[in-house]
Order: C-alpha cells, then structure tokens, then sequence
C-alpha cells in the first residue's frame, strides 16, 4: 500500500461550466413537445386558447358597444354623489393616491418596467384618445375604432392620467424624502396615512348640512367605485393595526409547565376535570382573559359568512343601540373591519410563529421589554415574512366590498347591474362587465405588484442574503 | 453597601431543580461563583448544563431551590427579571443577532432603550467593541453577510455593550467550522482577563484548560465534580469524569 498521501495543486483558471444548449426549437422541445403526451395537451389548450382568444379579438374590434360604460360612466364612479361636489372626490383620491407613491417612494422601490408601463400605457391612451377622433372612415374597423374605442379612452384619459401623475409624482417625493431624512420620513408616512383616514371621510362626506364648501353628502347615496374604494379604504387601514393587536393577545403560549399524563378515562373523574380545567387555563399564559378573549374573536369571525356579517351589522347594530344614527355605509366599514381583522390576526399570528425562537431570547437576554422586543425584533421580522398572505388578504377584502350588495348599497358592481336593468342598456353584460372586472383587476394588481417590489427591495429583505 | 457586594458571591445557586414534563432536567443544583471568576461547565449533551445557565438570566424559571445574582433573587417578579438581565450578557450558540438590524443597530438597540443612552453615546461605544473583537469595518452590514465567526464576535460585542457584570456563554463556539474557532476564543479569552465574571459552557477542552479558574462536570443535571483546570484534567476523581475525558481527549 502507498504510505504517502496524494495532493491536488488548486486549478489556477476557473472551467466553464459545459452549456446548456439552448434556441427556440431546443425550448418548444423541452418545453411543449417533450412526450407524447405533453404534444396532446400543447394542441388541446393551443386549440382552445386560439379559438377563445380569435373570438374575444373579433367581439372588441367589431362588436363591443361602450356607449353603455360612456354614457354612464359618472354614475359608475360616484354613484348619486352630487355632480358639483365632485371635485372632493378628486381631491381624495389625490391624497390617497400620492400617499401610496409616498410610502412606495419610502419603503420600495419602483421596477424599471413598472415605471415604463405606466408611463408607456398613460401616453398611448393619450395619444390615441386624442389623435382618434382625425382617423378617416375609409375601413370599417376605423369607423367602428372612431365611434366606439375613443369615446371610451377619452373619458378615461384624464382619471388615468391623475392616478399615474400623483403615484409617480408621490413616489419621487418620498424617494427624495428617504434620502433627505429616513426617520422623519418614514414617520411622516405613518402619521400620514392615520391622519388619512378621518380627513378623506370627512372631505368626502362632510360635516353638516349647511357646510360652507363642503356640505354634507349623506353617505346613503354614495355608489360606484367611490363606495367601493372607500369602503376598502377604511377597511385596510383600520383592520391592520386591530389584527396585529389581536394576533400580539392570542400569542403567547404557556410556560411548559409539569404535566403529568392523565390516567386512562380521566372523564369519569370529577377531581381530573378540575385538573384538566385548571391545566388548560395555566396554559393560555400569563393573561388568560385577554388570550380567550382574542382566541375567541378570532374564531368567531372566521365562522361566520361576511354577508351574515354584515346584516348583523345592518339590522342588529341599531336595535340594541336604541337609534339609526350610524349609518348604513359607516355600519358596513365597521363590520368589513372587525370581520377582516380576525384573519389579519391569524395571518401575522403566522408570522409570528415562524419566528426562530432565539430571536426573542436574544431580545429578553439583552434587557428589552416585552413592548420593545415586539415593536423593535418580533413584529417587524414577522410582518416582512408575512406580506404576500397580507397583500392577497387586502386584494380579498377589497373584492368582497361587493358584498355590500346585501345591505342594500350599491358599489361599482351594484351601480353597474343596476344600469344593465334599464331597458336601454339591455343586452350590453358583456361590456359592463369587463369594464367592472378591468377596474378591479387594475387596483387589484396594483396592490400585488408594490408588495411584489415591498418584498424585494430593502425593507422587504430578509437575512442571509449576500 | 459595596463592601457587603464585594464579599458577596455574585452567582448563587441553591438546590435548583427544573423539570420539563416529567423529564428531571436538573436535579439540585449548588453553586457559588465570585465576581471576576471564570467558570467552564463541561459535560455530555443532555446533562443540563445549557439549561443552567439559562436559568441564570431566567430565559428558563427553576421549579425549586434559589438563585441569587449580583445580590437580587430571582423570582416571578418582573422587575427583577429585568433588573438582572440589564446586568447578564448572553451569547447564544446560535449567536441569533437581528438579521434585519446593521451590525452596529444590533449593538446599540438594547443601550439606547434600555440604559437610555443617547444614541452618539451608544454608537461610540458600539465601535470600540467591534474594534475590541476586530471588526470594525463591518459596522454597516447586515448580520447575513457576515462569515459565522465574524457574526459570533458580533454577538458578544451586543451583550458586552450593555457593560455587563457577568457574562453567560452557551456553546459559543459550536456552530462555527473549525477556521473560525479560534477569532471567537481568543476575544473570549481577552474578555476572561478583563475581570468579568465569566461563565462558559463548551466542549473546547483547550480552552477551559487555559482559561478556566474552575472547571464543572455536569452528568444527569448534577454537577458531579469541580476543581481547578489542573486538578480536573489531570487527577479527575469520578469515574463519569474520567470516562467523559477519555472520551474527548481519545480522537
């Protein structure tokens, strides 16, 4: 046997790693025709999405009517708001909307292809909305673009073109503001968005009847997008604080205590019942009334249905209050609210658990309070760990305003099955309801692409990466 | 009052016993420690020696029996708890630093909200810690993009900056490869000359020879024997003792 031990002098230059082939055949191969069986399903679907799509490409350049969006557009967006009173809901929606660029500014970071998106689909809009009306009627598709299309993109352009200004304009605000001073920023985001919520409510409705300026709209005959996005609105920013706290009071387990195991049919005991009673209230922790009280909110409100809910809210709220005085839309915000918080709770309960456990030894080791030690470690390392579950919680709940339908008010879906019932927009579904559809995706995917860049950037980083 | 704190032993421990369920993890515990001493709890996995230490700064209660540190006894009551903890720095084997926090936000949170200190306060001396454990030039970065080592030396800089008058550390050293071993010891070691009344849990048998003004075996949640480095490694008396120590020093 050889006594002397073998060495390897380190390569001095790095091999390539070998390469991949690669080219479109190489990928429609791997790809789409990799077995018999994958060949079948490409062609199938193939089928299927051509047809589908080939069809809803003739509908839109040939057939569609958007008379029915233009000539209710208005009402669809505001409801029975007063016409002249309009410009309050301009101004919210500024302030809402340059606060979200804001924080994004603040907390995120913008993608190129966001930002050339936005940018690109604004101007096109523009452009086409204003150099249509000079296309000559020579072909069909022209006449049918003229009389159909650009009606539409005309009333779109200028709300289109106040959303994108203020994101982007809100947006290098707080990129320069982050620069200037992170703490005051940052702080100033917050404040912000708490001082939102009263002032938005109150431009939008107004204090009372003989306001000079801003006299009071009734929110009974809010609609459309606007009850919608309030609604929403309220919702997201108060549930949020009202779920973390929910989470924080069912948290805290139990110190392990000594827990014998129970004798074999211990239930036929009236000592081991007390045993069982008493072991089970040592462990809800060290404030058991608070814990039941959160653990039963939580599970009460994840049993019911939303609409239950909200009837409740509608119809029980104001008997045992002895009055009608809260009103119908501030009765749905507050149920929306209480009902959503309970999955918030659990959702940062998640997060919370998911923790490694050293993480909060190490802040007790070090002397931090119980407040600290959530506020500055626990809280924040969980809710970064959280935000995909958060965001497609907030994209539900500003879909199931809809639900508000039961109560008898009518958001953008009501305001828009209620003009399909006039005789004159009959047979014009197809239309109201993509539009109504292509609004909730845009805010919907709006919200899902600033988590997407919330979790990337900085503030959404978590450790160990390098 | 001082004089009485200097004659005083700053770690008492009196019959300390902990169960977990039925598991009788240590079995009475009794232990003095004076201030400025070094103390290295050796032992088989499982014996409760890293249990013991953590009831020191009550990250786990004793179920029965005393523990007396710096002249306060721990109990139920929480502001001793904290009390005690502003005056124990622990560092954990698996060093868990912030990993959202800069290196130098890690070192100066528990200064600036529990001692108060103004921040300019806390971050001068956060640096001269990272410069007194050699690395200073990574104040900025976060915990993730640290070697293990250096994340470790990172960990002791947080406890040391709250000026502790003891220090606990839990395996400290066995999470690290072998190349890193050493940054970590020889800080330890600077720390152990310093004066700090020093506990140490670790399988380093080097080290608490060097080190060590006393050596404990933990076995079964007792210590079963004490003594001087010499005295241990050379003239171990109990037969877990002898067969612990061939055990270590036979690979």
């Amino acid at each position: 046997m050889p006594t002397s031990t073998s060495t390897t002098t380190p390569t001095a230059v790095p091999v390539q790693r070998p390469i991949a082939a690669a080219g479109p055949i190489h990928w429609l191969r791997n790809n789409l025709f990799r077995s018999w069986l994958d060949t079948l399903l490409t062609i199938f679907v193939g089928i299927v999405a051509v047809s589908l799509i080939s069809r809803f490409f003739q509908w839109i350049t040939s057939e569609a009517q958007w008379t029915v969006i233009t000539s209710n557009f208005r009402v669809l967006m505001q409801g029975l708001y007063p016409i002249d009173q309009g410009w309050r809901l301009v101004v919210a929606v500024i302030v809402i909307v340059a606060l979200a660029g804001i924080s994004w500014g603040i907390w995120g970071h913008m993608f190129t292809s966001t930002t050339i998106m936005l940018v690109v689909g604004t101007f096109s809009v523009l452009i086409v909305s204003i150099l249509g009306p000079t296309i000559s009627d020579s072909t069909d598709l022209a006449r049918y673009f003229r009389g159909e299309i650009v009606p539409l993109l005309e009333i779109l352009r200028v709300p289109i073109l106040i959303l994108v200004l203020c994101l982007l304009l809100g947006y290098a605000i707080g990129q320069i503001a982050i620069v200037l001073a992170p703490h005051g920023a940052q702080r100033g985001a917050i404040i912000g968005w708490l001082l939102s919520i009263p002032v938005v409510f109150l431009l939008v409705r107004g204090l009372a009847p003989d306001t000079p300026g801003l006299p009071l709209v009734p929110t009974s005959i809010w609609g459309g997008l606007l009850l919608t996005f309030m609604m929403a609105f309220v919702a997201i920013v108060s549930c949020f604080p009202l779920g973390i706290l929910l989470a924080l009071g069912r948290s805290p387990g139990g110190t392990s205590p000594r827990q014998a195991p129970l004798p074999a049919f211990w239930f036929i005991n009236f000592h081991q019942w007390y045993v069982v009673g008493t072991r089970w209230w040592r462990n809800l922790g060290p404030y058991p009334i608070f814990k039941l009280f959160c653990a039963l909110y939580i599970e009460f409100f994840r049993g019911v249905p939303l609409i239950t809910v909200f009837f409740t809210a509608n119809l029980l709220v104001p008997f045992a209050l002895g009055s009608t005085e809260l009103d119908s839309v501030v009765r749905a915000m507050i149920a929306l609210t209480l009902f959503e918080a309970a999955y918030i709770a659990e959702i940062v309960r998640g997060g919370l658990q998911a923790l490694p456990p050293g993480q909060l030894e190490a802040a007790k080791a070090l002397g931090l309070s119980p407040l600290h030690a959530t506020l500055f470690i626990t809280m924040p390392q969980a809710l970064r760990t959280v935000i995909p579950a958060l965001v497609g919680q907030f994209i539900t709940m500003f879909k199931d305003t809809s639900l508000v339908a039961v109560v008898g008010l009518l958001d953008l879906l009501g305001i828009a099955q209620g003009v399909l019932a006039q005789q004159q927009f009959a047979g014009r579904q197809r239309e109201m309801y993509v539009f109504v559809a292509l609004v909730f995706f845009i805010f919907s995917f709006g919200m899902s692409r600033a988590a997407q860049q919330l979790e990337r950037s900085g503030s959404g980083r978590l450790q160990f990466e390098r | 009052m001082s004089e009485q704190q200097l004659q005083q032993p700053m770690i008492i421990a009196r019959d300390v016993h902990k169960w977990y369920g039925d598991f009788h993890a240590l079995r009475g515990i009794n232990l003095e420690v004076q201030a400025g001493e070094t103390v290295v709890i050796i032992g088989p996995s499982g014996s409760g020696k890293s249990t013991f230490i953590r009831t020191i700064n009550r990250l786990e209660e004793h179920e029965r029996g005393e523990i007396i540190v710096n002249g306060v006894t721990l109990s139920n009551d929480v502001r001793n708890i904290h009390d005690i903890r502003e005056e124990i720095g622990m560092v954990f084997q698996s060093f868990n630093l912030f990993p959202h926090l800069t290196v130098i936000q890690n070192i100066t949170l528990a200064p600036i909200w529990v001692r108060r200190w103004p921040k300019a306060k806390a971050e001068k001396v956060a640096l001269e810690l990272l410069e007194r454990v050699r690395i200073p030039e990574q104040a900025n970065k976060y915990p993730g993009q640290l070697s293990g080592g250096q994340q470790q030396r990172v960990a002791i800089a947080r406890a040391l900056a709250m000026q502790p008058k003891i220090m606990l550390f839990d395996e400290p050293t066995s999470a690290l490869d072998p190349e890193m071993i050493k940054e970590v010891l020889d800080v330890m070691r600077e720390l152990a000359q310093s004066g700090l009344t020093l506990i140490c849990v670790t399988h380093e048998m080097g080290f608490a020879h060097e080190v060590a003004n006393r050596v404990l075996f933990f076995d079964q949640g007792q210590i079963v024997e004490e003594g001087t480095p010499d005295h241990f490694f050379n003239n171990p008396q109990h037969e877990r003792t002898i067969e612990f120590l061939s055990q270590i020093l036979a690979h």
